[in-house]
């Protein structure tokens, strides 16, 4: 009996003499270089974006290149550094403080996509054109050619602002659905909707030629080229359109105006106003 | 006896607990220590030359191009370059990052100088359009010493090679290179096609696109034409042939001393330590009798088509041929047909997609290389107001001195004016 109690205490001890002298040397406390985001020494343009990006409606804007936020195939220029707070100015101006005006502080802070990136370049494709602003899932957006920005080209600023109202849509539908009625007022949608020209586009009763890529699509778009043109310049796009497509297109509005006040308590033609004059101010 | 058993069990765990493990597979730090301590040794490094680094960028896509490069601690770094006169000029700050990729990067994140040459915007490098000079901003460390640091470009795999500067270097560095920039520039002024190399009794036609920064040089070689076509940089000594020319034992590594000598409207430099001319001329310094046959006899699918008319002067389209309403190009048309015995070629000018009228003459080559071409009429019908260019362009297309013929690619020639070499046509 006390033979076989003593070895098995034995083995006991072993095990607790191989584990009491665990070395405590593989200290995971050594910091692994770039975990937990990139760091470098912040100028005054990191300042800036902080404060009035970050700390105001968490939003990101990445104006470093980083080669893993965008196609990696494609030859691309980084953003110039003098560039970067007169394009966040802009869209803080005509993109979020209509929003703002007419639906709150909170309205943007809870919504809007999370991260900007910043591309000097365009992004050229094998066919010689050029991409403007891309987006990821309502998170990301990433916009080209800021080395060209200039605020007084209108144009380039409502293309611009084109990109971030429709992906900003994209956000609202996938949020709170649009009415069901919408996807049935017209009904070619086609995913080869490149092939056709604007005014083809539109004699169907598309806003542009990318609204008939989808439902969706086709909704955001609505609000995005209401938003960029005004009411005065969507009134004449309307009118240019045959009559049967005028009609297509003004219950589209009206769904689209039904839906901001329904969804989100916000008058559109409020917003729309807000978003023109911010747009004739720069 | 059992008991001793026992306790000399105990001492053997004892021991053999305790004992170290001697068998660290990867003994020292850890990869991530050494990999930040890499990192910072580059960037003390970089920040440490405080007369800044000169610098040489050699795009994937061909050339070199010079820089004066000072980083500083905060992560910016101002720089120069020899890329046009501006950026030679005034000095640039941008941001840099040195970060762990696949290997120890140093990256030029916000736009500088050194992403003119990289950027799709082919208005802006003077590249391709949608690639550019297919050049880098981003690079991988591949060889470092305490004064030079070696760069291979993580996308399109450029050069950037860093040599630390002297105080002198970042004063002079790059206004040096400057000036043989500028000075070469004026090749571009010159009138006339063709621009000839002159060293020590030897001569060599060249044509240089300082755009782009290649050279050709075209010589006889057993009475054969060759050509060579390198780029180059600039060095604070001229400008360097990334690849050297060698004629017959002759080996040209670089043009020295570039200077621009306004009176006589040429460029002065130095090849191998002697004197040497660039001008520009009315006749080629050598001819290739076949070219003009070549040219006569080998028209890709039996036409070629010209998109421009004559150059007149380095202007293009002299003529403004464009300027006709809805006029498509010109084809020139060898053996267009016979009249009377004689056979002709047509100059078609194309409207709409069918050739609408154009003059016919017959040609006849010299026994130095030139083609002559010999009025014989027009074909179909020249509206009144079409009349006057028309009339121009047939009267400059049979000058009687005629043309040198120079082949410029495969199927590819230009017709240069045998009489001022002022005015060519590129078929």
């Amino acid at each position: 009996m006390r033979l076989t109690i003593i070895p098995f205490l034995l083995l006991l001890l072993s095990v607790g003499l191989l584990a009491s002298c665990s070395k405590d040397e593989d200290n995971p406390d050594t910091p692994l270089p770039g975990l937990g985001g990139e760091t470098w020494a912040e100028g005054p343009t990191d300042t800036w974006l902080f404060q009035n990006f970050v700390v105001p409606y968490n939003i990101e804007v990445k104006y470093r290149f980083d080669r893993y936020e965008v196609a990696l195939n494609k030859t691309l220029a980084p953003v110039r550094e003098d560039k970067v707070i007169p394009v966040m100015e802009t869209i803080r101006q005509t993109w979020i403080n209509p929003y703002t005006l007419v639906a709150g502080e909170n309205f943007i802070k809870t919504y809007a996509p999370k991260q900007f990136v910043l591309v000097g370049s365009a992004q050229y494709n094998t066919d010689g054109t050029i991409v403007l602003g891309t987006a990821e899932g309502g998170r990301k957006v990433i916009l080209f050619v800021i080395n060209d920005f200039d605020k007084k080209n209108k144009p380039e600023v409502k293309q611009m602002l084109h990109t971030i109202h429709h992906e900003f849509g994209h956000i609202l539908h996938q949020t709170i659905m649009y009415p069901a009625e919408f996807k049935t007022i017209t009904t070619d949608y086609t995913a080869t909707w490149y092939l056709s020209s604007l005014q083809e586009a539109r004699s169907k009763g598309y806003i542009t030629e990318y609204a008939r890529n989808n439902p969706d699509d086709d909704f955001v778009e609505m609000i995005s080229i209401m938003l960029i043109e005004g009411k005065a310049g969507f009134d004449a796009i309307v009118a240019s359109a045959p009559p049967a497509a005028q009609q297509f297109l003004r219950q589209k509005e009206q769904l689209v105006v039904r839906y901001y006040k329904e969804a989100w308590n916000i008058d559109f033609y409020t917003l729309q106003s807000n978003a023109q004059a911010a747009i004739n101010a720069l | 006896m059992k008991k001793l058993l026992y306790i000399s069990w105990v001492m053997v765990l004892l021991l053999a607990a305790c004992s170290k493990d001697k068998n660290d597979p990867a003994p020292g730090e850890r990869p991530d220590e050494r990999l930040s301590a890499t990192l910072d040794a580059y960037k003390a490094q970089l920040v440490g030359a405080e007369n800044g680094w000169k610098a040489v960028l050699y795009p994937e896509g061909g050339a070199g191009y010079s820089f004066l490069l000072n980083f500083t601690a905060d992560d910016r770094v101002r720089m120069l370059s020899d890329i046009d006169a501006g950026t030679a000029e005034t000095s640039l700050v941008s941001t840099y990052r040195l970060k762990a990729l696949q290997k120890p990067a140093l990256l030029f994140d916000t736009y500088s100088y050194l992403h003119i040459l990289a950027d799709p915007d082919e208005t802006k490098s003077g590249g391709v359009r949608g690639e550019g000079k297919f050049s880098d901003f981003e690079f991988s460390f591949d060889s470092v010493t305490p004064d030079s640091i070696t760069l291979i470009g993580t996308q399109k795999g450029s050069k950037l090679v860093l040599v630390r500067a002297s105080a002198a270097d970042a004063a002079n560095y790059i206004p040096r290179i400057a000036e043989h920039v500028s000075a070469l520039e004026n090749i571009n002024a010159f009138t006339t096609y063709f621009r000839r190399l002159d060293l020590g009794g030897r001569s060599y036609d060249i044509s240089i696109r300082t755009d782009i920064r290649f050279i050709t040089f075209s010589y006889m070689e057993g009475g054969v034409m060759q050509t060579f076509t390198t780029s180059y940089y600039f060095s604070e000594d001229g400008l360097v042939l990334l690849e050297p020319f060698t004629d017959a034992g002759f080996t040209i590594t670089a043009l020295n001393a570039l200077q621009y000598d306004a009176a006589n409207r040429e460029i002065d430099l130095q090849v191998n330590g002697a004197a040497a001319t660039i001008r520009g001329t009315t006749r080629p310094a050598s001819i290739d009798p076949q070219a003009a046959r070549n040219f006569y006899n080998n028209p890709p699918n039996g036409v070629y088509w010209l998109t421009l008319g004559f150059t007149v002067e380095g202007v293009e389209d002299a003529l403004r041929l464009r300027d006709l309403p809805d006029f498509q190009l010109l084809v020139y048309w060898p053996r267009y047909g016979t009249s009377n015995g004689t056979t002709y070629d047509l100059m078609g000018f194309v409207f709409g997609n069918s050739i609408m009228y154009g003059p016919a003459a017959v040609p006849s080559f010299t026994s130095d290389g030139r083609i002559v071409y010999r009025l014989l009429g027009t074909l179909g019908e020249i509206p009144e107001d079409h009349a006057p260019k028309v009339e121009a362009f047939t009267q400059q297309w049979t000058i009687p001195e005629g043309y040198f013929v120079i082949q410029t690619g495969a199927d590819s020639y230009d017709l240069v004016s045998a009489k001022d070499a002022k005015t060519w046509i590129s078929f």
